[in-house]
């Protein structure tokens, strides 16, 4: 049975107290092991396929030296072959054969870690998804313990303080009531406050510029301004 | 761990950045925070941390409030309202059914706030939703 089952087996089964597992304390610890194994596996065949690249980069390299070294040559042997140095176009041959040679050699090797290369990366990749994988289910397991765990809580809360839940449709109709009259309030506050102040009206007024408070010290400022002056 | 999310929750709720809440521990469970929001006692939100996960659960009501015959329409009805439900979805453990949203353990604060009011309006929604199947 996957664990993802066992998991759907265990939310179904209901609330679990603390220390209740739903897999065997084992398969948890063989998952964590896991994980850890699979890691170091990835982390080993990342540093590995470092090594492998930088020795293909070599390999490249040489290849096209070589490559580079045998054009040259064959430069030489036409020239030999232009003046009529036949023993010494047979010379320059022969060199070219030993590089051709060497060519063929690096250049299989260089297919050759390619391929590793290649298989190396698809490890690494199933590897790191298998750490993924069980990481996931891990998660999985330790999430639903806790969830099984505030399952039970909550149910032992309610009968701990002996009250019997109401049912949720009453428990409904209450918060909505509830909610309704703090709205109520709240409003009848507002209108009651705007009212008590008498600011409602005088406000708007003000506001409007119709009817302006005389008392205002910038206004008396004013007044006290224009008579200085006369 | 769950000193850490108490920690959290507390300097949202001081924050009155959302709903109005206040915080209680669980007697018998320190790894769970009760979020009692404001005007809905009745529902409390109940915080948990796991591995890189913040789940926030409310309980609607136990299957034995259901009319009888009535659980396979409403798991219709559920599973249908669990895509529009912003954030919150539907559960079930043993006869209970829930609503939770979960979240990333290394959320903001500002995030966890909108995750409470939202779960605490989808309350109300889902079990006006499914009322008709209540006794």
């Amino acid at each position: 049975m996957s664990i993802f089952s066992k998991i759907v087996t265990a939310l179904r089964g209901g609330a679990s107290e603390v220390g209740e597992s739903i897999v065997d304390a084992n398969l948890v610890r063989i998952m964590d092991q896991e994980i850890r194994d699979s890691k170091a596996a990835v982390e080993k065949a990342r540093s590995g396929l470092a090594d492998l690249m930088a020795e293909e980069a070599g390999y490249k390299r040489k290849v096209t030296e070589l490559q580079d070294k045998i054009e040259e040559y064959e430069g030489y042997a036409i020239q030999a072959l232009d003046k009529g140095d036949e023993p010494l176009a047979i010379e320059i041959a022969e060199k070219i054969a030993d590089l051709s040679a060497e060519l063929d050699y690096n250049t299989s090797a260089t297919t050759q870690l390619s391929n590793s290369i290649a298989t190396q990366k698809d490890f690494m990749r199933t590897s790191e998804r298998k750490v993924k994988d069980f990481e996931r289910e891990a998660k999985m397991v330790k999430t639903t313990e806790s969830v099984q765990k505030t399952a039970a809580a909550l149910s032992s809360n309610f009968t701990a303080t002996g009250s019997k839940m109401n049912s949720a449709r009453q428990s409904l109709e209450r918060v909505k009531a509830r909610q309704q009259q703090n709205a109520d309030r709240l409003k009848a506050g507002e209108a009651l406050a705007a009212e008590s102040t008498g600011s409602n009206l005088a406000a708007k007024l003000a506001s409007s510029g119709i009817a302006k408070n005389s008392g205002q010290a910038s206004d008396i400022l004013a007044k006290l301004k224009a008579k200085q002056k006369k | 761990m769950s000193n850490k999310l108490l920690t959290k929750l507390e300097q949202i709720e001081q924050d009155k950045l959302v709903i109005e809440f206040e915080l209680q521990p669980m007697p018998n469970n320190d790894e769970i925070i009760q979020v009692i929001v404001k005007d809905q006692e009745e529902f409390p939100i109940n915080i948990t941390q796991t591995d890189g996960e913040m789940i926030c659960m409310v309980k609607l009501f136990d299957a034995e409030e259901l009319k009888d015959g009535a659980s396979s329409d409403m798991h219709e009805v559920m599973l249908s309202a669990n895509l529009a439900l912003p954030l919150s979805s539907f559960g079930k453990i043993g006869a209970t059914y829930m609503l939770f949203g979960a979240l990333s353990a290394n959320s903001k604060n500002e995030n966890i706030g909108i995750e409470i009011e939202t779960l605490a309006g989808n309350t109300l929604e889902a079990i006006d939703l499914v009322a008709d199947y209540l006794k």
